[in-house]
């Protein structure tokens, strides 16, 4: 019993301390040491930590800035990426069906079926690396942007990206129709819950990653910054493209080689800052 | 007309001179009333809205582990505003007496 208190109070702090972080670092300080030296317990701590939080929220969003954000960023970007994960994993579950039920011995034994997977898994790694780098770039951007409001902003990405997956967007007409593949999504893995694992893994956990770390790092620089918007831009037409009904517009889609280049370039340009400036801090 | 915990938070700031923060204690002391943060901070922004105080984030002591205080200190509009509450109350109250049998 007296275990499980501890617990439940450790969860409290615990959690009021994440929940502090929606705070700007001054006044998040300055709660911290008023409730170091209040008599509170961990349960009205949370509840007048949470109050506040949402105070100051609410005052936050009464401005155009993050509805604009909302609106024009949040909101378009994680239909585009939910459209285009949810594609993407349809194909990938054909795949890996395909790999799941037939794998025996005989088979991996098999040249041909070595030299099968080397060709296929190109197509199907490429496309799910760029969309990971570019949600990776919307989640650093996101934070540029929106700082002050990041985590409402990142959780509402989070539920755009669930409600279009789970309302089930109209299927792209153009894109592969599956019913030779009926075997494969008469199964409720490969039709519910595969897509939902591929997009927690290419496009949730890139994007939370990018918040999460440029908030450690801090300000992204204007050379950086610009690069990022660009290759975002590039990537975010070609995927439109990609999932536009309009035959012109598909002519700018990239083959997933290019979509990779370019998505790709953000994350490198952060990667070689990143390893410039930790050179420069060691020989300093 | 200032709200009660305005005139709570006026009086202990007032009282509390120019150590005054986090004015909470010296109201759960005074009134005997829990003081939640949350409420403290909300009424002291909306308080510091309206010209009644001024409040700054004081420098870190290490009293508190290096953590900084959010100063408070009553503007002249403050002082105006609590005396001119302390006076209606004071004069609606005259003939008055609240005490328990």
């Amino acid at each position: 019993m007296g275990v499980r208190v501890s617990n439940q109070r450790t969860l409290a702090w615990w959690l009021m301390d994440r929940i502090l972080h929606l705070l700007d670092a001054e006044e998040r300080e300055a709660v911290r040491g008023d409730l170091a030296e209040s008599c509170d317990s961990a349960a009205q701590a949370l509840r007048s930590v949470l109050r506040l939080v949402m105070h100051r929220q609410s005052v936050l969003w009464q401005h155009p800035r993050p509805w604009l954000v909302l609106f024009l960023f949040v909101m378009p970007l994680g239909v585009l990426l939910s459209l285009t994960s949810r594609s993407h994993a349809g194909l990938s579950a054909i795949y890996l069906w395909l790999i799941v039920n037939n794998a025996n011995l005989s088979l991996l034994r098999s040249a041909g079926f070595w030299y099968t997977l080397l060709q296929v898994l190109p197509t199907l790694l490429l496309p799910s690396l760029s969309l990971g780098c570019v949600t990776w770039m919307a989640g650093v951007l996101l934070a540029g942007i929106a700082r002050r409001t990041l985590w409402i902003s990142g959780a509402l990405l989070c539920l755009v990206l669930l409600c279009a997956n789970a309302f089930a967007l109209p299927q792209p007409p153009h894109s592969p129709t599956f019913d030779n593949n009926a075997a494969v999504h008469a199964n409720a893995f490969y039709r519910s819950v595969f897509p939902l694992l591929f997009q927690c893994l290419c496009i949730l956990l890139p994007a939370f990653l990018g918040m999460w770390q440029i908030t450690q790092t801090g300000k992204l620089s204007p050379p950086l910054r610009s690069l990022f918007w660009a290759s975002i831009l590039i990537c975010a037409f070609s995927l439109l493209a990609g999932v536009s009904t309009f035959w012109l517009l598909r002519i700018w889609a990239l083959p997933p080689l290019a979509l990779a280049a370019f998505a790709g370039a953000g994350p490198a340009g952060y990667l070689l800052t990143q390893s410039h400036s930790l050179h420069r801090r060691q020989r300093a | 007309m200032l709200g009660e915990f305005e005139y709570l938070l006026l009086t202990a700031a007032a009282s509390l001179g120019d150590e005054a923060y986090g004015a909470s204690r010296q109201i759960e002391t005074v009134t005997g009333r829990h003081c939640s943060i949350g409420a403290l901070y909300i009424t002291l922004d909306r308080m510091e809205s309206k010209g009644l105080v001024e409040t700054w984030m004081g420098d870190p002591t290490p009293q508190r582990d290096g953590r900084s205080k959010r100063m408070v200190r009553v503007t002249p509009r403050g002082v105006r505003a609590a005396s001119s509450f302390y006076s209606a109350v004071r004069g609606v109250t005259r003939n008055v007496a609240w005490e328990f049998e």
